[in-house]
């Protein structure tokens, strides 16, 4: 009887177990569909940034700018990444962004000169820029492909740069 | 007689542990139900208070982006969060997240009332930032301005910690 007891039990506290490791199973692959998700949307976002930038003042021929991103879309997307974004990649975004702000830059600088009726010094200076631009350009397209490997190895498998979750630190 | 009481004992044991089997094997059954059931539950209220949480970065990050110098009536209404997103703030955001946004509120309309007041000095203040490519001398005369800069990051960083650990509290 005693021995029929014991093996009740035990029974109920390994399903208790199992149990409460069902849940954190199910609360994991939640979190991973998001994180995919955000990811996701983040790899389109630097995608069509990276076809912006080499719309702009190419060294050959017109190259067409991609349809401007709205600005709802550009904040649900860093509402994404602010959210579930690792702070490694959040931190590589803030590089690239810095980036991306030079050729944006640029780009004013030379339209400005353009447009001027009497550029004088803003000539030289958009001239200094349209030389940079190909560095602007490559600079940015570096920080994007240190974003995206940063993605993959976080979204591996066997992940081993998963963001810091509060739990897990304590 | 005494193997008659043994045998009495011994079945009457039998039916003891058999009947704490089926006992435990019933709660064992509504546990796995109930278990199934928390889960679901998890995931939907997790899921919209997921879907919020988004929502009030963005609306955060609408007020930020907008520089318009606006008056009192606009920012009223530019500071009242959507119907469906008060709602669902209400229902679905920790009462953490509820006073961030609170204080994001009102260090906004600070910053409205210094610029009311001090319109002529903040504007000297920026144009001299601009001027020397520094922004410090504007920061120290403007405290408003990067409070509110403080108070949305306060807020996202409030709404990241409850995200990433998922709690439903």
């Amino acid at each position: 009887m005693a021995s029929g007891l014991l093996t009740n039990w035990q029974g109920a506290r390994r399903d208790k177990r199992r149990y409460k490791h069902e849940r954190e199973i199910a609360r994991e692959a939640r979190y991973q569909e998001r994180l995919d998700q955000a990811y996701i949307a983040l790899g389109e976002y630097l995608s069509r940034f990276g076809d912006w930038a080499r719309s702009v003042h190419p060294f050959l021929g017109p190259v067409p700018a991609p349809d401007p991103l709205q600005p709802g879309e550009r904040w649900h997307i860093e509402a994404l990444v602010t959210a579930y974004g690792s702070e490694e990649v959040q931190r590589l975004l803030d590089r690239w962004g810095e980036c991306a702000q030079r050729i944006e830059n640029a780009d004013i600088v030379i339209r400005m000169a353009s447009e001027s009726r009497d550029p004088g010094a803003l000539d030289q200076e958009a001239l200094r820029e349209k030389h940079a631009l190909e560095d602007y350009r490559k600079a940015m397209q570096d920080a994007a492909d240190a974003i995206r490997s940063q993605i993959r190895r976080e979204l591996a498998p066997v992940a081993s740069h998963r963001p810091q979750r509060p739990e897990l630190e304590a | 007689m005494t193997t008659t009481w043994a045998a009495i004992v011994i079945s009457a044991a039998g039916v003891a542990v058999s009947a704490a089997v089926v006992v435990t094997n019933v709660f064992a059954v509504r546990r796995a139900a109930r278990t199934q059931l928390q889960i679901a539950r998890d995931q939907r209220i997790s899921d919209r208070q997921s879907d919020t949480y988004i929502d009030l970065l963005q609306w955060v990050r609408g007020i930020e982006a907008d520089k318009r110098d606006v008056n009192i009536l606009d920012l009223a209404e530019m500071l009242k969060l959507p119907d469906d997103l008060d709602v669902r703030t209400t229902a679905f955001a920790s009462k953490a997240v509820r006073q961030r946004v609170k204080e994001f509120v009102d260090a906004r309309w600070r910053l409205q009332q210094k610029v009311e007041r001090d319109r002529v000095r903040i504007l000297a203040l920026i144009g001299e930032a601009l001027k020397a490519k520094d922004d410090a001398a504007l920061q120290a005369g403007f405290p408003e301005w990067p409070a509110m800069a403080q108070a949305a990051a306060a807020l996202r960083d409030s709404i990241r910690r409850e995200l990433l650990g998922d709690d439903l509290a």
